[in-house]
């Protein structure tokens, strides 16, 4: 189920499905505009894709818990965990997330309980920031035999032994995930409620209806629990983050890779941002970020407000990728100034020869100043398509 | 003294190098049918061991089941036992397959596999459960978007680089498979580079996702293996705790577990054939004796010299014997590149063989094992030496004055007829021995050292056989040749020490042949018999390619229906078989309607008439054995066998034993509905009609032709169709067999041609005497070729002797012990005729040159000498 040297198809999976999907599901599309079949065009309402899974599309009322639980209805949906934790002079990062992926609605109607009409996968990472080391490794399954699955009635999503759960106080959030090499078991609380993204409860990835998500972030949850290492257990306890995002269309072919940030301030803000870069150098002009209060108020960063700044590079001896490796964040608007800078260098997920999906996603350290005032903090920063091609790009 | 002798050898050597050329010839051929046979069943189960690794992957534990599959629900409780680290489901099945779309042809003649000439071993997997396994390597880089086509496309498929570069076939083409009969058109989506997999199957392999393995081949609900990644640690402890959860007819064990299963499964058809390639090699000995035999003889004069000059007998031993060991690695070599080479031809034989008879192998490559070449080389030197170590030995004890006395006959050596006789009739005797002891053991191994010893007895008793043949022809020959004819008797009888040893190697190559017609003949009547007796349905249908997907295949239901309302139709039986494990060993579990097998069908029970035993296995549930399976496991009418079924162990008695030579796993009979209930499993794989008195078989096929449609690809033979078929399996089986009588024949005409040459031109001095007091050319010519048929004949009558020993040996010995099949004896005399005649004619033929080569020596070279 598990095993470090090898998480193949799950990353490939990650961006094939976000990516690859998203342009295999335009082709009908356009097709339909080519040829004048009308009864075709009006059988598939505006607010669905020609496959048949919902767009995201405004106004979306959020409602909690309900909405930490899955949306089936929409083709692509995850779960997404990081944090830092310590135990005594230790610290670490963590990150599990799950995703889930609708491939084809049709094969549910299949006598054939393997038909692959949905697959669950999920991603455990843990950098042990004080010895360098960083750990990883995948989980991915069909929906079959309660293997695998998300609950829809109640927050409740699970691969094998891994899983996310909401407890019956309805903030406790508990983390489950065991590997050969590591485990977690973490019981995170929200220590603010949950902030939408965007306008009207979507997130627009790029120009056009349904090229968006509805995703939200609850971004300081106070953790506590136990980490494992090579048989090495810590009690720990710290600051997670969560997000959680489901969507149909919502990017296009034409984008590179992304650089996404999250990062929460001892001042009690935090800072998500992300710039979708396209394939001809540009920056895919709806990228965007929000920047969180104390209080759990929040405002929406066009991608006018924010300025990154690369400070380094690192390149990888795996996979020979250049990626940038620390930064400066600018938001003038908050009187933002923050260094950003790895914990560790090597966090990149290299996936084997055979899918080839590589990435970079890692714990860092803050420092600046925030209104004006110095500040340090911690954050997860993802860095895709930096290392060969992706599929459908 | 060292190089003269070296020198000596060589000369001979060339000296008579047409001579040392067939002799090497016969070795040669003798250790290529041995590496041949060795090597050509090495491949066929190398390659399905390699399959069955490549299948497997990392995997070290296997649940898997009898052909059938097992209820998948259990997926989920044998990945949650502690200690598996992942569990991969697989549905497995072959197909026939064609490369592009159908043809739309929907009927073919029995045999005829129209486009769907590719057996294809079918991999439905998980991928999401593979990647601990690191057996599906495939997608190269930049090639990574087919993934999620194949994982998209319902009908996906991937294909291996031998099976894509054999057709020509690229990723977004079509590959049509047969399931049921039924064309299923699918797309390649990927291509499969992974070393192992070009191994397997011959590269004959395609993988699916599992749930369009499921769908296309109708197997919901079931997996044919759970392949296990277990903490090697906790292995028993793992198997242990599975156990309990899986059905009766799964279990859980290692992948190797497979390879051992299927090599005890064809164990006997491999000892059989070795045997017979042992049988190759013997001959080839008798060539080596012959060969340094009649080099001592005619170089007596020579050792005579050589120990005179002070040569000791050592050294006289040593020289023959270097000339056996050159002889011998000459002939090994040659023989290792042959058999080399006949083993590729054999390869497809036996590979056909194997999947006619036991299950689905596919072997396109020889595995060149080095073992095999050692031995055949040990085994073709060795046995060259220990051939020439007597001859070698008698030309040692030559006394150093022979010289002086070169007049004499010195090659009638004094030769204990008597003796040998007895040691020949005391071998005999212990064949017998060995063969009865091996009846009531039931050791199968015996019936080869029997066979062994009889030949070795009938070896010893040649020289008074020839002795008493020469007493017995020589009044003949008088009459028929004259003088010349009585000389040339005579000559046989003075020379009876190497004389006999021709005799006993046309003997052995003769017996083999004669032994082993009798035995196929007697076993292709009886099987013609029982196939008449049993076989009496007028039509019969079936998909194309169930002779390779087995039980895979299923007939749509309605198909049944259909057959029954055609007008003419009196009844339709349907048929449905699975593979078991009965008591560790593989045997087969078959369906029939009772109730109209009680009516139309005519099994042959070795106790009682086939309606009552039918009737009586049918009111009390029971079942019906075939006789293999009740000599196996020693089962007979009034037992209980408990078999192992999905729905548990079903204890079932046994109303009698039937023939049946359709396979040596044995078999149970039982009727359509116990199976029904037993397996979960009411379908049907082929069916058979039965036509009304009266009606017209061929019109029934027509209606039946129209009411099917074209949706499946059928196979729809009348009566003779089936009968022929089998037939032709049973040679398909044989074939083998054949090439080595041939050989074997082959090895024993060398052996004839050489014998004479030698024994003929060492005569010179006689001869030259004989032409000098006032023999005429002719006579001369007719005496020599008078000895050579006297040799040949007496050769063949012993063989046929032997041969006819042999039969027995094999027939109810041999074959008894390893097949467990009664078969009944029939001696047709051509065989002795063939025999006898082929014979004669061959040693006549191989005396002429000789003859003529006497015939013209000048007499006052020869008288000079005297």
């Amino acid at each position: 189920m598990s095993c470090t040297q090898r998480p193949s198809i799950l990353v490939v999976t990650i961006v094939l499905i976000l990516t690859g999907l998203a342009v295999s599901s335009l082709q009908p599309a356009s097709q339909s505009a080519i040829k004048p079949s009308r009864a075709t065009a009006r059988a598939v309402p505006d607010s669905l894709t020609p496959d048949g899974y919902r767009l995201a599309l405004p106004p979306y009322r959020f409602q909690f818990p309900r909405d930490h639980a899955a949306h089936p209805a929409y083709r692509t949906e995850w779960w997404y965990y990081t944090g830092h934790l310590s135990s005594g002079d230790r610290t670490f990062g963590y990150e599990l997330t799950f995703f889930r992926v609708g491939i084809d609605p049709k094969r549910k109607d299949s006598p054939s309980t393997w038909a692959l009409s949905m697959i669950y996968f999920a991603h455990l990472a843990v950098t042990d920031e004080n010895g360098k080391a960083f750990h990883y490794t995948e989980n991915i399954s069909r929906p079959v035999f309660g293997v695998a699955g998300a609950s829809e009635d109640r927050y409740r999503t699970w691969i094998g032994n891994w899983s996310v759960e909401l407890q019956p106080d309805h903030t406790t959030h508990r983390l489950k995930a065991t590997s050969r090499d590591f485990s977690i078991a973490l019981d995170l609380i929200e220590a603010k409620p949950p902030v939408i993204h965007g306008f009207n409860g979507v997130s627009q990835k790029a120009s056009g209806p349904g090229r968006a998500s509805h995703y939200y972030s609850i971004t300081r949850m106070t953790t506590s629990g136990r980490l494992t290492i090579k048989g090495e257990e810590f009690a720990v306890t710290g600051l997670s983050w969560m997000d959680h995002e489901f969507g149909s269309n919502q990017l296009t072919p034409q984008q590179a890779g992304w650089d996404w940030f999250s990062i929460q301030l001892d001042n009690d803000r935090e800072l998500m941002l992300y710039v979708m870069r396209l394939k001809n150098g540009g920056i895919e002009p709806m990228s965007s970020g929000t920047v969180v209060n104390a209080d759990g108020t929040w405002t929406h960063l066009p991608l006018s407000a924010y300025q990154i700044q690369r400070t380094g590079t690192w390149k990888s001896p795996a996979s020979r990728g250049v990626y940038p490796s620390g930064w400066v964040i600018r938001v003038p608007g908050e009187q933002m100034e923050l260094r950003v800078t790895p914990t560790v260098v090597d966090q990149e997920l290299v996936t084997g020869g055979v899918t080839g999906v590589i990435y970079w996603e890692g714990s860092v350290r803050v420092e600046g100043r925030d209104r004006g005032k110095p500040v340090k903090g911690v954050g997860y920063v993802e860095l895709t398509g930096y290392a060969g091609a992706l599929p459908g790009i | 003294m060292r190089p003269l002798f070296r020198w000596i050898t060589c000369r001979h050597l060339f000296q008579e190098r047409g001579r040392t050329l067939l002799t090497v010839l016969g070795v040669a051929l003798g250790v290529a049918v041995f590496v041949s046979i060795r090597l050509a069943n090495h491949s066929a189960l190398a390659s399905f061991a390699d399959t069955v690794d490549a299948v497997a992957g990392k995997a070290n534990l296997q649940v898997v089941s009898d052909s059938e599959g097992f209820d998948e629900r259990i997926y989920p409780k044998v990945r949650a036992v502690p200690g598996v680290q992942a569990a991969a489901p697989v549905v497995q099945t072959y197909a026939l397959a064609a490369p592009g779309k159908p043809d739309g042809k929907s009927l073919y003649t029995s045999g005829d596999r129209g486009p769907y000439n590719e057996t294809l071993l079918v991999l439905g997997v998980d991928l999401f459960s593979e990647a601990p396994f690191a057996r599906y390597e495939s997608p190269r880089r930049g090639d990574r978007s087919a993934l999620l086509d194949f994982l998209a496309d319902p009908r996906g498929v991937a294909v291996t680089r031998t099976l894509a570069n054999r057709h020509h076939l690229k990723q977004g083409e079509a590959l049509t498979l047969l399931s049921a009969g039924q064309p299923v058109v699918l797309t390649i989506r990927q291509i499969i580079e992974s070393q192992e997999f070009q191994q397997a199957m011959g590269g004959n392999v395609v993988i699916m996702d599992i749930a369009t393995a499921q769908e296309v081949f109708h197997r919901y609900g079931t997996l044919d293996r759970i392949d296990l990644l277990v903490d090697p640690g906790q292995k028993e402890a793992v198997q242990a705790a599975l156990q309990p959860l899986l059905p009766p007819h799964a279990e859980v064990g290692q992948p190797q577990g497979r390879t051992q299963q299927v090599e005890n499964m064809v164990s006997a058809f491999r000892l059989s054939l070795t045997a017979l390639s042992f049988i190759a090699l013997f001959v080839s000995t008798f060539l080596i004796f012959n060969a340094v035999s009649m080099a001592v003889l005619r170089r007596r004069r020579e050792i005579g010299i050589l120990r005179s000059i002070g040569v000791t007998r050592r050294q006289v031993m040593g020289q023959f014997m270097s000339e056996a060991l050159f002889l011998g690695v000459v002939g090994s070599a040659v023989g290792l590149a042959a058999g080399t080479v006949l083993a590729k031809a054999t390869l497809g034989s036996i590979s056909r063989t194997l999947t006619d008879l036991y299950l689905v192998v596919h072997a396109r490559n020889l595995y060149l094992d080095p073992v095999i070449f050692l031995q055949g080389f040990a085994l073709g030197v060795g046995m060259s030496l220990l051939s020439a170590l007597a001859p070698a030995f008698e030309a040692a004890r030559t006394v150093p004055n022979v010289t002086v006395r070169q007049g004499i006959l010195i090659e009638a050596m004094p030769l204990s007829i008597g003796r040998w006789t007895a040691a020949g009739v005391g071998t005999l005797v212990m064949a017998s021995a060995v063969a009865l002891w091996t009846v009531s053991q039931r050791r199968p191994f015996g019936g080869f050292v029997s066979a062994f010893l009889l030949l070795v007895g009938f070896s010893l008793v040649a020289p008074g056989f020839t002795l008493l043949m020469e007493h017995l022809t020589g009044p003949l020959m008088r009459l028929v040749a004259g003088i010349e004819g009585v000389l040339g008797a005579r000559y046989l009888r003075d020379a009876v020490a190497r004389t006999s040893v021709v005799v006993a190697a046309l003997m052995v190559a003769v017996g083999m042949m004669v032994g082993l017609s009798i035995m196929v003949s007697s076993f292709r009547q009886t099987v013609d018999l029982w196939i008449n007796q049993t076989i009496r349905g007028d039509l019969y249908v079936e998909p194309v390619g169930r002779r390779v997907t087995g039980s895979a295949t299923v007939l749509p239901p309605d198909l049944v229906e259909i057959a029954r309302h055609i007008p003419g139709v009196a009844a339709v039986n349907t048929y449905r078989s699975v593979r078991i494990t009965y008591e560790g060993k593989i045997a087969y579990v078959a369906a029939v309607d009772f109730d109209i097998q009680q009516q139309y069908g005519r099994l042959q029970f070795i106790r009682g008439n086939s309606a009552e035993v039918i009737a009586r296995a049918r009111s009390g549930n029971g079942v019906v054995v075939t006789e293999s399976f009740s000599y196996r496991h020693r089962v007979d009418a009034g037992d209980t066998v408990r078999v192992l079924t999905p729905t548990g162990t079903a204890v079932l008695s046994v109303a009698g034993v039937f023939y049946d030579y359709s396979t040596d796993a044995g078999a149970i009979l039982m009727d359509r509905q116990v199976f029904a209930r037993l397996w979960n499993d009411p379908r049907t794989e082929s069916l058979a009609m039965y036509v009304k008195p009266g009606a017209s078989v061929d019109q029934v096929r027509t209606r039946f032709i129209e009411a099917a449609g074209r949706r499946i690809v059928l196979h729809i033979m009348p009566n003779r169709g089936l009968r022929e078929r089998v037939l032709a399996v049973f040679d398909q089986t044989f074939q083998i067999t054949y090439a080595l009588q041939a050989i074997a024949i082959v090895v024993a005409v060398l052996g004839v041609i050489s014998t004479l040459t030698a024994l003929i031109l060492q005569r010179g001095r006689e001869i030259g005497v004989l032409r000098a007091v006032g023999a005429l050319r002719r006579q001369v010519h007719t005496m020599v070729l008078v000895e050579s048929g006297l040799l040949g004949l007496i050769g063949a009558l012993m063989g046929c002797v032997c041969g006819v020993a042999l039969s027995i040996l094999l027939i109810y010995v041999i074959n008894k012990q390893f097949f467990g099949w009664s078969i009944r004896m029939t001696v047709d005399p051509v065989v002795f005729v063939q025999a006898v005649g082929l014979m004669v004619v061959t040693a006549v033929l191989a005396g002429l040159w000789p003859a003529r080569l006497a015939a013209t020596r000048v007499a006052a070279d020869a008288m000079r000498a005297e």
